[in-house]
């Protein structure tokens, strides 16, 4: 009995540091041939990514493909990144925050320059400043988020509103207040607990969070662009709607009458509130002055090879065929996806007629695309979301512009050591 | 990692071979280390290697990094500039008011309900005690995350049914997440909720060692009822409170899973908390090295607050 026991308890011991000890032995099963690449991506991305899959292997039958469901946190890429090992071959990271993955994982990612050289007249432009540092690409784009001002044309009408005449953002305003008058369990938009609206209004006005490499949310443009989302709460023409879910309540119930979204709100709109079809046109964004800038991006994802990765070459043919091929990109659009590949803009499934809005859609987007402003998100946007959540909630609860824009500016420079624009 | 597997082949032969080394080892000294007084420290070696791997490693790997500027992969000592930064970070004292807000109010209101309801429960004229146990009980089973959730659709501003009730009474909406007082009472409620019924099942298990003879021969004296409970039952709960009472005054300290699902922290950081905080920086902006010494300051804090707690009331001396 006590040597059984013994045996047991060493056992035990043994097989906790051989469990402890194996994990660097799984990788090497997969030989030049049989590569297995895997893919780290969220939500519809992700889906979209598996569904690429069978057409990937009709070209390559000979490389295996795994999709990991990730999350927009990052929570199950940082770790592996940090750790320098047991990373997925390639990462989806969001335009905006590829900068400073670079800045925090350095050398971390792939070096693509000579790989995607051939296809840089391609891409819209102002899409590949995110993927650049220091003259090297290390990151393909994606898709962009081109914003329009999506609207209730029944509700429109019922209060007597004509789009047309909507030409800036304060007629933008007054429709809001005559619309709450003909209607008043009805407000004209609504916004969430994050950046969105303030981050389209910014690029919309040309603005930038870092410019000349220092921080710049106290600029004149920030300072607009505050000014605005806390106008239209004031004016009561928009309401806080906590977010996305809230937002698709609020379209349900008809709390809201229009959203100002990009290119992939028109997904959800055909999933998440389908009952309303036929009810919603898209119309450029209102611009701050007349005759002003009426293009704004919002969103967009990279892909990016990871260091880590043993296949390097078979990572970069599946984001090739999935980005730029139409093939590819046919399977992106279903998704709602908006290609930065400019190529498939005229393919004929992108020039489709959406039976929803009663329009071609994407086409639409695509002119909504040659204005937008190139911004610079600097290598801050990890730490600087929470400094900026804060700054609008501040704004709309009524606080100084000036002092809440410069305690966010110190709080994103104590983190990232930038200095801030005077 | 982490799960061992039994049937591992080479484990086997590897320990049989390790066991004959060891029995000859134990022979040859015969009065030092022999099976007997080898066989608890094996028994309880699994534990410690976990242990060390994942508890004792990461607590002085974080110590190291809190001196440190770590972000991603880059690194550099800075010393004592993260605590610098941190202690000077309204944003932290922010947070930290607000779980000492929460705090203020939300553990006593527990503790007192707790042992009213165990009294209740301790009670020789209740019947069906188990059942009731059981319904006090159920909400510690409910996971964090579900619980959560299931507040925010109960309280929500719009579409609630808590403003709907309120609504048949006459009163107006309450704005329970836009509202920095009303978020806070949310959290309030929402803990009081979770945890009422944990601390009810622990003093009752302190009421159960209670002497019945102590309310016996008070009785006798011509004692009422409330003299008995605030003269009886409260001393000799003393102990049970003060360990209630640092736990879940370490759980508010520590608190995130329901203001981060509940509120996100707001409106505007009224329901922010020092774990949202270093959350924040450690797995949203990927800075370890702040978080580490963020993690180091509130675990300074507990340690602090739980010392004067038994300090205060002598260690739970009856």
């Amino acid at each position: 009995m006590k040597k059984f026991s013994l045996l047991l308890s060493l056992l035990l011991v043994t097989s906790v540091l051989l469990v402890a000890c194996s994990g660097k032995d799984e990788k090497s099963g997969a030989t030049e041939s049989g590569a297995t690449i895997k893919v780290a991506a969220w939500n519809s991305a992700a889906d979209a990514l598996t569904e690429q899959i069978e057409g990937f292997n009709k070209k390559y039958p000979d490389i295996k493909v795994e999709i990991l469901h990730s999350d927009t946190g990052y929570s199950k890429v940082t770790p592996a990144l940090a750790a320098g090992s047991g990373a997925p071959d390639i990462i989806q990271t969001q335009a905006r925050d590829f900068q400073a993955f670079l800045t925090k994982f350095p050398d971390q990612f792939v070096d693509l320059t000579d790989k995607t050289k051939a296809y840089h007249d391609q891409f819209i432009e102002s899409s590949w400043g995110a993927v650049t540092q220091d003259g090297k690409v290390y990151a393909m784009p994606w898709d962009i988020g081109p914003t329009a001002l999506y609207y209730r044309i029944d509700l429109f009408e019922k209060a007597g509103i004509d789009i047309a005449s909507i030409k800036t953002w304060d007629d933008y305003i007054e429709a809001g207040k005559k619309l709450k008058e003909a209607i008043p369990e009805t407000t004209m938009t609504g916004y969430t607990n994050d950046f969105n609206l303030y981050e389209i209004f910014l690029n919309q006005l040309g603005g930038s969070y870092v410019k000349d490499g220092k921080i710049n949310v106290n600029s004149p443009e920030s300072k607009k662009a505050l000014l605005l989302q806390k106008k239209m709460k004031d004016e009561g023409v928009a309401i806080n709607v906590k977010d996305g879910n809230g937002r698709i309540t609020a379209n349900n119930n008809e709390t809201i009458a229009t959203n100002i979204l990009p290119v992939w709100y028109a997904g959800t709109l055909q999933h998440s509130v389908d009952k309303q079809a036929g009810k919603w046109g898209i119309a450029p964004l209102p611009a701050f002055e007349e005759g002003g800038n009426t293009q704004a991006n919002l969103g967009g994802s990279v892909l990016a090879v990871s260091k880590q990765s043993k296949h390097t070459e078979a990572a970069f043919k599946f984001i090739e065929y999935v980005l730029t091929t139409d093939e590819g990109q046919q399977v992106m659009i279903d998704y709602g996806l908006f290609p930065s590949y400019v190529p498939f803009y005229e393919n004929e499934t992108f020039k489709e007629n959406n039976n929803y809005f009663g329009m071609e859609v994407y086409p639409f987007f695509a002119g909504l695309t040659e204005n937008i402003h190139t911004m610079d998100h600097g290598p801050i946007m990890l730490d600087a979301t929470k400094p900026i959540n804060d700054l609008i909630g501040a704004v709309l609860e009524g606080k100084n512009v000036d002092e809440s824009m410069e305690t966010a500016a110190k709080a994103i420079s104590k983190t990232t050591k930038l200095e801030v624009n005077k | 990692m982490g799960h061992p597997h039994l049937s591992t082949g080479g484990a086997e032969v590897e320990a049989t071979t390790t066991v004959s080394k060891k029995e000859l080892a134990t022979t040859r000294r015969k009065k030092g280390w022999n099976q007997k007084t080898l066989a608890p420290y094996l028994f309880l070696s699994p534990f410690f290697i976990v242990f060390l791997i994942f508890m004792v490693y990461p607590i002085i790997e974080s110590l190291y990094l809190s001196f440190t500027s770590t972000q991603g992969t880059s690194s550099e000592w800075i010393g004592l500039e993260n605590f610098k930064n941190i202690l000077t970070d309204g944003l932290f004292w922010k947070s930290l008011s607000n779980v000492f807000i929460i705090l203020l109010v939300q553990v006593p209101l527990m503790l007192i309900l707790g042992t009213l309801l165990a009294v209740i429960l301790n009670s020789k004229f209740l019947k069906a005690k188990a059942l009731f146990r059981l319904m006090i009980f159920l909400p510690v089973l409910i996971d964090l995350v579900t619980y959560s959730i299931v507040f925010s659709i109960i309280f929500h501003e719009q579409y609630g049914i808590m403003n709907y009730l309120l609504g048949v009474l006459h009163i107006d909406p309450i704005q329970w997440f836009s509202d920095p007082f009303w978020s806070k009472v949310l959290i309030i409620i929402a803990v009081t909720w979770r945890w009422t019924g944990y601390n009810t099942i622990i003093l009752l298990a302190g009421l159960s060692a209670v002497d019945d003879s102590l309310y016996e021969s008070a009785e006798v004296d011509g004692a009422s009822k409330f003299t008995q409970f605030f003269k009886i039952t409260i001393p000799m709960l003393k102990p049970i409170l003060l360990f209630c009472g640092i736990l879940s005054t370490i759980g508010t300290i520590q608190l995130f899973t329901e203001p981060s699902l509940l509120t996100n922290g707001g409106p505007n950081n009224a329901t922010n908390t020092p774990v949202m905080y270093l959350y924040q920086f450690g797995f949203q902006s990927f800075q370890f090295g702040y978080a580490s010494a963020a993690a180091y300051i509130i675990t300074i804090i507990v340690g602090i607050i739980s010392f004067f707690q038994i300090k205060l009331s002598k260690g739970g001396e009856i």
